[in-house]
């Protein structure tokens, strides 16, 4: 029912007669009540990542003695734990490296062939236009596992097993990317501009470089962020596929530390997790404007 | 901007377009659509590990009948729904509370940028670490919020969530609820934002107010962004793998040979590349074409009830106001 009324509220008028209403530090009763529900949101949301980042800074005796779970400060045996983990053969800084150039050179890719890709579709008319694209919004609806198989065997008949090239190379056809970007540059461009650029001599390549890209660098930055996020997480791939320690990336690693969990200590286990999110969740604070704003890229239509 | 075909002087230009984007048509057919063929055709063999030729000349149904008949894939199927509907119909229901605080103009919330930037994070943390993560954070007699939640006395003190059908399927759908709740709420909040305040104000004027304001004009507003958030939830959700392998393997073990947590997905790769499966690619493949079909007859399913229109389409706020008037 509660929704209903919250619907109610999105007219601006309706709480007019409420204006005079008491107020404490700006907000009315009803919005203090409100706020307290966002928090306890907030809350079951923050909790469990920040119970990761405590528990990573905590020794084993600490997280396991009597009450251990009512600690919520950190301390300040994170770097131990660390050391615990590589001395136990985790190399979760190898792994850290390799995911980050896995992930840099994906999401460049992933960003520059889309972007062209939709750029292709926007900018210009060839045939079987339409069909094409269309062909490109139905992959959208396939589920990833239809081609599991097949994916293995590819590989594997490439002689690509265990090398990173199938984990990159494949970022070049992102359908879900080149949708939102054609959605963004079908709103924000006008022909005026290719067609100026034209007339000074600039070739189709050249103008796709030098101008539109440039000017679609907002865009880009959410998908290179969504991009980057994706390649990161990537779990499955890199599981069939990577058998040599040296290649692993770091979901790999927590799967690994996920199978001796039971041997290994618990801050070195929780510390090894906090690395392979630190990252992505500082990166996302970072950029957060980008995300929370580019979500709603692909509804822009004016 | 429409496309530019031909220049003022007469110039072709379609070539640049259709060369544009060649890379990604042939990547896509190098990686996606070639897996995806293989896989159909190798479903119709009895190819396994240990043959290595895929021969089509004498297609088989035996993949599709075998599963067809196996209680422990139809198994695979009900946990992927039970866990999916436990996490989706709360997560929407509560995502279009909060969109509505998040949209209203009215309501002078303090740190709603906050909130929104909370709600968001745990929607971007690896999939493989969220799930390692709560398995300790919940591990029996361990883990941190095992022990908490026996010392709040909210379950007995034998008590073993990964041992416990419910307890591991509630869990993973709590999880999902968690990784995609602030996504949701993002989505439909913006969309809820671009609604026209004027709609209101006509409906306001035509008496229809509150519960019935929501019901006749933001809903029917919204059905583009409801269906896109209910198709892709469904074509995600129905493929999910890395909370239940990583946390239970798919386990409980269930008397019928499946598990409480063994969702389709995790069947397919325990047929294919699990332990003692002898590598059955072809009954793996017949496995996920079923997926696939499942996936397609929702989908379609969804598209005719909330009705033709409503991918990317034009709002229709006419229709809208008509209906607030009645």
């Amino acid at each position: 029912m509660r929704k209903t009324d919250q619907g109610a509220t999105l007219k601006p008028t309706l709480h007019r007669k409420n204006e005079g209403a008491h107020r404490f530090l700006g907000m009315r009763a009803n919005e203090w009540v409100i706020f307290f529900v966002c928090v306890f949101f907030a809350f079951i949301c923050i909790f469990p990542v920040w119970l990761m980042i405590v528990n990573a800074t905590r020794t084993t005796t600490q997280i396991n003695q009597v009450g251990g779970f009512l600690a919520l400060i950190p301390s300040t045996h994170f770097f131990e734990n660390v050391q615990t983990l590589t001395n136990s053969g985790f190399d979760i800084f190898g792994g850290f490296v390799n995911s980050v150039i896995i992930a840099v050179l994906s999401t460049f890719l992933c960003v520059y062939f889309s972007a062209l890709t939709a750029y292709g579709f926007v900018g210009y008319n060839f045939k079987f236009k339409s069909a094409l694209f269309a062909v490109l919004l139905a992959t959208m609806l396939i589920p990833g596992q239809l081609g599991m198989i097949g994916w293995y065997q590819l590989v594997s008949d490439l002689y690509l097993m265990d090398t990173w090239i199938p984990l990159i190379i494949p970022s070049i056809a992102s359908a879900t990317t080149v949708f939102f970007l054609k959605q963004y540059f079908e709103a924000s461009f006008s022909k005026e501009i290719i067609e100026a650029a034209r007339i000074d001599g600039s070739s189709e390549f050249g103008t796709f470089n030098r101008i539109i890209l440039p000017i679609s660098v907002p865009a880009l930055a959410t998908m290179a962020i969504f991009s980057f996020v994706y390649a990161w997480n990537n779990y499955m791939g890199p599981l069939m596929i990577l058998n040599s320690e040296e290649l692993f990336t770091l979901p790999l690693w927590i799967n690994k530390l996920n199978t001796f969990n039971h041997d290994i200590d618990y801050g070195a286990l929780y510390a090894g997790l906090v690395i392979s999110v630190l990252p992505l969740i500082l990166i996302y604070l970072a950029f957060s404007k980008f995300i929370v704003g580019g979500l709603t890229l692909g509804s822009v239509k004016e | 901007m429409k496309g530019t075909n031909v220049n003022r002087r007469g110039v072709s230009y379609g070539k640049y377009g259709a060369l544009f984007i060649t890379p990604f048509f042939v990547i896509f057919m190098i990686f996606q659509l070639y897996p995806i063929v293989y896989s159909i055709i190798i479903s119709f063999t009895t190819f396994s590990g240990f043959q290595i030729k895929v021969d089509l000349s004498d297609p088989t149904f035996e993949q599709y009948t075998f599963l067809w008949s196996s209680p422990r894939f139809w198994q695979s199927i009900l946990n992927t729904f039970i866990i999916w509907l436990i996490n989706f119909i709360p997560q929407i229901v509560l995502a279009f509370v909060f969109a509505a605080i998040f949209s209203s103009v009215s309501l002078k919330l303090r740190g709603s940028k906050a909130f929104k930037i909370i709600y968001y994070l745990p929607n971007i943390i690896t999939a493989a670490s969220v799930a390692v993560l709560f398995e300790t954070l919940f591990e029996y007699r361990q883990g941190v919020l095992d022990t908490a939640i026996k010392f709040f006395g909210w379950v007995g003190d034998d008590f073993n969530i990964a041992r416990s059908i419910w307890g591991t399927r509630l869990l993973i759908s709590f999880i999902q609820f968690w990784r995609y709740f602030g996504y949701t709420v993002l989505t439909l909040a913006a969309s809820m934002i671009s609604i026209n305040p004027s709609y209101y104000e006509a409906a306001k004027i035509d008496g229809a107010t509150g519960v019935k304001s929501f019901f006749h004009i933001t809903l029917p507003l919204m059905r583009p962004i409801v269906l896109y958030t209910l198709i892709t939830s469904l074509v995600g959700g129905l493929q999910i793998f890395e909370m239940p392998y990583l946390m239970y393997e798919g386990g409980p073990g269930l008397p019928n040979g499946g598990g409480a947590t063994e969702t389709t997905a995790v069947y397919i790769y325990q047929m294919a590349f699990g332990t003692g499966s002898a590598n059955n690619y072809a009954l793996a493949s017949a496995a996920s074409v079923y997926l696939f079909i499942i996936i397609l007859v929702l989908s379609y399913i969804t598209f005719r009830f909330f009705g033709k229109e409503a991918f990317g389409i034009e709002r229709k706020p006419k229709k809208a106001k008509e209906k607030a008037n009645a």
